[in-house]
């Protein structure tokens, strides 16, 4: 397929800013130190990202300082022969002080520090670098636990499921399926990462859950767009999430219930001070607590099982193994919609620390993931709640996937200049069985082995601009190499914390697809496929330009743009006969919007307020328009266009008491709307048998996606309060979902005119009991 | 101090917010109404009207709003008008069962359909909207003779007088046989001949069939280690189509589903076309003198057919 001259031009500008962005690195070394070690948690290993290392003068005034990236890795270059202070600090840890002396000997010192947790304010032992701090790229955003922690979940704790629903890019098909659509991209275009493995469907049935609750999570990177070279193969969003490690001296744990699930979570020493373990259980309990409730049995279930072993050698090497297990299974439409089921299995191991030599860090992956996903009619043989999906019928849909992945990345510093750069190979195994009823069997396996690299270095220009130039190289044996440029640039004009210009632009790829069933939003099952042979791969041109904006400290403001041209997008062929098919047409699009988000963090309250909006756009040609249509091509908004939507989060804290409120709204869903139905009897070649032949239902329509769903608000609203003693907290929560009781559709099936509405009005309340010894 | 102005903006905030929602909601919109108004189709219609044959049946569904179908009546009003004399024929409705939860009406008339007369057909609902179809139907032919042999692997049709010869098939009756016994139920299967038609200077066309071919297919289909089939009889039908049989040459599978791509139904959707048809054994017929004759016609009813 040609290039277009966009995508041409734009691959030329990148290669040659690409090229130029690497040429310092090749300048002469001056005779300066160097100083890089990793920030770690003590306790836990776990590193410290953000934490602040500066070098003072003797007699206080700063010298030079950074922050630690996202594996605790800081460096400090152009250091003059001398004696210095060296301190290190991170809120809620022990400020580290030393000297450090850069007289003779090896120009590059490596230094490791490892703080403690403290329960005393540290504030007047933080010292913060006055230079360029914690940046984000575009289209990024950091997540913690503490953010976790303020959305009203009905359960013990935070999730990531509940936390993303809240950005104003982020649109879910409502409390139930488990799919979420960024920036107007789809499920099957995210790419979810855990601790460096992919997982391909880490959201529950129960639209609040993930497979990250707030107590496994360490930390987390949102890129609703514009992300790194180091991510290949998804064109849409990246969601990195880093799994917390155990203490490796005491033993914890925590239990929760509430209506919606119990959870249990265990860590604590293998060996201490040298490994540890991490082990959580998780089960959704809806489906049974759902009878107590007026609104009906919801026939939806979960559960999750982890576990994460790390060693730890005190210097800053590091080695964690992973287990990881999810099981959904359910109704969507509870009254008589289709059975669903899936299961991701996760086992895999990490390896990083500082290296000896010119490379500062290391870090190397191996992983397997799998899922399993079927789909079809209910069997209600059994007469239970659910009863799992009927094998006798006609209407069977299995989906497999695995990937085998093995990638080593690697972190070196030339002077200022720091590089990114890594090998993976990858396996991936694909195969799919659907059998619709009155239609023929489609089934198809696939192997995929794909070998390639990237790299990325962050140049800074002077002590505001940081340029971050990249290219992802990827050849397999069932598509052609790609090469995609990518290119960031952060700025901040005065110095000021948080206060940035970041844009980016870059090539993204995606060389699997996954299909959804685009009759309705009610779906979730997805058949992944290798892009048809003669296909290219699906692209995304990513163009972002976003404004952060300190107002006093607690203020925030960020205003971000974007667009996405999209290429050899797949697409469902466009037909009038009800049936799921893996048939796919090519389309090309456009999305943009912008996401506005304004933030206060006071020691009190917190309160966020976000609006987002956005415009999807596909164009695809297929056969059938002419007759159809009389033209050839048709533009349109696909099912996930929601075109705005706000979101208020706000946390109250007095004392023992937190209140949480978060409000959303969102426009209506494309959808397609039906003139009718019949059921089409054929005349080919025969007499029509009209006393024995139903016919092929079809559905008559002028054409797809043109009607809007209602609009959809919600207000949750949580309560807490902690109970101390001895060893341990108790906290009790209380809070509802939907509070107003608005009637939001989850589903709409056009087929039979079946309105399936989201929770109503939910009170709940949950418990959970932490014990430390 | 920090806690004060921290209400303050509590306030503010919660003020905004208050005004937000409220303007929001007042803009927000309850009413779904999931459907486009439908004032294009009232009837989806399939069937033929058919000079040979004693009753005629044809499907008239409502484009309804779903894809389930219900049993409740539909109160349409179902016309058969024969052009030339005006006459007007009420057809009756009934209800079929095709497959669970699938539920057809099919209005039927005894109605003498006569050859190379024209029909008007109307479906009228409750509301008074309707949706009709001009149908004509061929001229009379006569009944085809057929050259087939117990001995012969060809078979030949020669068919006179036929303009649009629209189905040209052989069907297969047969029962099967389990484990050595014969089960009670009949079954059919038919094989179209269309693809292999040669035209004559004099306008007769002759038919061309492979029975043993047929009976190979059958065999593969049905006989295993313990079930096989046993043969009742074969025919051949022979089926002279008016100007609106549907013509789907040319057509994509996805175009044929498409709306009004094939329909002869104005203000709905469907075909209804006149035929002739003749359906006679698949043997050979000789008169007193040895000549190949037409042989008599037959009628499969008195049969039960389980499709």
């Amino acid at each position: 397929m040609p290039m277009s001259l966009q995508t041409y031009f734009i691959g030329r500008r990148f290669i040659l800013l690409f090229l130029l962005a690497l040429a310092p690195s090749i300048l002469a070394l001056a005779q300066q130190y160097t100083i890089e070690g990793l920030i770690t948690n003590a306790q836990t290993g776990e590193p410290l990202e953000l934490s602040n290392v500066v070098l003072l003068y003797e007699n206080g005034d700063i010298y030079k300082g950074t922050t630690a990236d996202i594996n605790g890795l800081y460096q400090i270059g152009s250091i003059s022969k001398g004696r210095y202070i060296m301190k290190v600090s991170y809120v809620g840890y022990t400020t580290y002080v030393d000297s450090v002396a850069f007289l003779s000997g090896a120009l590059n010192k490596r230094k490791s520090v490892r703080l403690n947790p403290s329960d005393e304010s540290q504030d007047e032992g933080i010292v913060t670098y006055s230079g360029r701090t914690a940046d984000l790229s575009a289209g990024q955003k950091k997540i913690s636990r503490i953010e976790l922690a303020r959305v009203p979940t009905p359960a013990g704790g935070g999730d990531i499921a509940s936390y993303l629903q809240t950005l104003p890019g982020v649109v879910s098909t409502g409390d139930r399926g488990g799919q979420l659509f960024v920036r107007g991209g789809t499920p099957s275009e995210n790419m979810v990462l855990v601790d460096g493995m992919l997982i391909y469907q880490p959201f529950h049935i129960i639209g609040f859950f993930s497979a990250f609750p707030q107590e496994l999570v360490a930390n987390a990177d949102f890129y609703a767009g514009g992300f790194s070279s180091r991510y290949i193969g998804r064109t849409s969003s990246v969601l990195d999430v880093k799994l917390r490690q155990g203490n490796k001296y005491e033993y914890s744990g925590s239990g929760s219930i509430s209506p919606f699930l119990g959870e249990v979570f265990v860590e604590g020493p293998l060996v201490k001070g040298r490994s540890s373990i991490v082990l959580s259980t998780r089960r959704s309990l809806i489906e049974g607590a759902s009878k107590f409730y007026p609104s009906g049995e919801q026939p939806l279930r979960f559960d999750s099982q982890f576990l994460k072993m790390s060693y730890n050698n005190n210097a800053g090497g590091n080695c964690s193994t992973l287990l990881m297990r999810t099981y959904d299974r359910g109704r969507l439409d509870y009254e008589e919609g289709d059975a669903f089921k899936w299961n991701n299995l996760l086992v895999g191991g990490r390896c990083s620390g500082l290296s000896d030599g010119p490379i500062s860090l290391f870090d190397i992956n191996v992983g397997f993931s799998y899922v399993s996903n079927v789909a079809g009619a209910d069997d209600k043989s059994t007469g239970s709640i659910f009863n799992g999906v009927d094998k006798t019928t006609g209407s069977r849909r299995e989906s497999n996937a695995s990937l085998f992945n093995l990638d080593i990345n690697l972190t070196q510093f030339a002077k200022k200049i720091r590089f990114d750069y890594g090998v993976f190979l990858k396996v991936n195994a694909l195969d799919y069985d659907i059998n619709e009823m009155f239609f023929n069997q489609e089934a198809d396996e696939n192997t995929i082995y794909s070998l390639g690299g990237y790299v990325e270095s962050t140049i800074p220009f002077g002590e505001k601009i940081d340029v971050y130039p990249g290219v992802a190289i990827d050849v397999s044996n069932n598509y052609d190499a790609s090469i995609e440029p990518r290119l960031r640039v952060s700025w901040q004009p005065r110095n000021i914390n948080n206060e940035e210009i970041n844009a980016a632009l870059g090539i993204y790829r995606q060389p699997l697809i996954g299909i959804t069933d685009d009759r309705d939003a009610g779906s979730a099952f997805t058949a992944w496929m290798p892009v048809p042979g003669e296909a290219s791969q699906m692209e995304a041109i990513h163009a972002l330009l976003g404004w952060r904006q300190p107002f006093g400290d607690k203020l925030n403001l960020s205003v971000e743009g974007y667009y996405k041209w999209l290429k050899n997008k797949p697409v469902a062929v466009w037909g009038t006969v009800a049936q799921f098919s893996t048939e796919i047409a090519s389309a090309d699009g456009f999305i943009y919007g912008t996401d506005v988000s304004l933030e206060y963090n006071g020691r009190v309250l917190y309160t966020s307020l976000g609006y987002g909006y956005s415009w999807t756009e596909y164009e695809t040609s297929q056969d059938l328009f002419i007759t159809w249509f009389g033209e050839s091509s048709q533009s349109y908004h696909p099912a996930h266009d929601r075109r705005h939507k706000v979101n208020v989060q706000t946390s109250l804290n007095f004392g023992k008491y937190m209140f949480n409120l978060g409000w959303q709204l969102g426009s209506g869903l494309p959808y397609t709307r039906p003139l009718g139905f019949d059921d089409l009897i054929r005349f080919e070649d025969k007499l029509p048998n009209i006393k024995g032949d139903p016919g092929v239902p079809r559905i008559i329509m002028d054409r797809p996606y043109g009607g809007r769903m209602p609009v959809y608000h919600r207000l949750d609203a949580s309560m807490e309060r902690d109970f101390e003693f001895t060893g341990g907290l108790l906290n009790v929560q209380l809070g509802a979902i939907n509070t107003y009781n608005q009637a939001n559709i989850f589903y709409f099936d056009v087929y039979t005119q079946r309105r399936i509405n989201q929770l109503p009005f939910y009170p709940y309340a949950s418990l959970k009991l932490e014990v430390n010894k | 101090m920090k806690v004060s102005t921290d209400r303050i903006t509590v306030r503010k905030i919660l003020a905004l917010f208050a005004v937000l929602m409220t303007v929001l909601l007042s803009a927000c919109d309850d009413t779904f109404n999931p459907l486009q108004e439908n004032d294009q189709y009232y009837f989806s219609i399939y069937g033929t009207l058919d000079a040979s044959a004693d009753t005629q049946w044809v499907r008239v569904m409502p484009v309804r709003d779903s894809i389930l179908t219900s049993t409740e009546p539909l109160g349409a009003k179902v016309t058969l008008t024969k052009k030339s004399s005006g006459d007007v024929y009420t057809l009756q409705d009934s209800l079929f069962k095709l497959r669970d939860h699938y539920y057809a009406w099919n209005y039927w008339t005894d109605a003498d359909i006569e050859p190379g007369e024209e029909y008007y057909f109307k479906a009228t609902n409750k509301d008074g909207a309707s949706s009709t179809a001009e149908v004509s139907v061929p001229k009379d032919f006569p009944t085809p003779i057929v050259d087939y042999g117990d001995e012969q692997v060809l078979a030949r049709i020669f068919v006179d007088q036929v303009k649009h010869l629209v189905v040209s098939e052989i069907i297969y009756y047969f029962k099967v046989v389990e484990r050595g016994v014969v089960k009670p139920n009949v079954y059919s299967e038919s094989f179209s001949l269309k693809d292999d038609i040669r035209e004559e200077g004099n306008g007769r066309k002759i038919i061309f069939g492979y029975p043993n071919d047929n009976f190979g297919e059958l065999n593969k289909k049905y006989v295993t280690d313990f079930l096989g089939i046993k043969h009742i009889k074969q025919e051949v039908t022979v089926v002279s189509g008016g100007s609106d049989w549907p013509d789907e040459r040319g057509l994509s599978e996805e175009e044929r589903f498409l709306p009004g791509s094939i329909s002869n139904i104005d203000h709905g959707l469907g075909v209804l076309v006149g035929i002739v048809s003749k359906r006679m054994p698949l043997k050979s017929c000789h008169d007193n003198q040895g000549n190949l004759i037409a042989c008599p016609l037959v009628n499969s009813g008195n049969i039960h057919i389980v499709e």
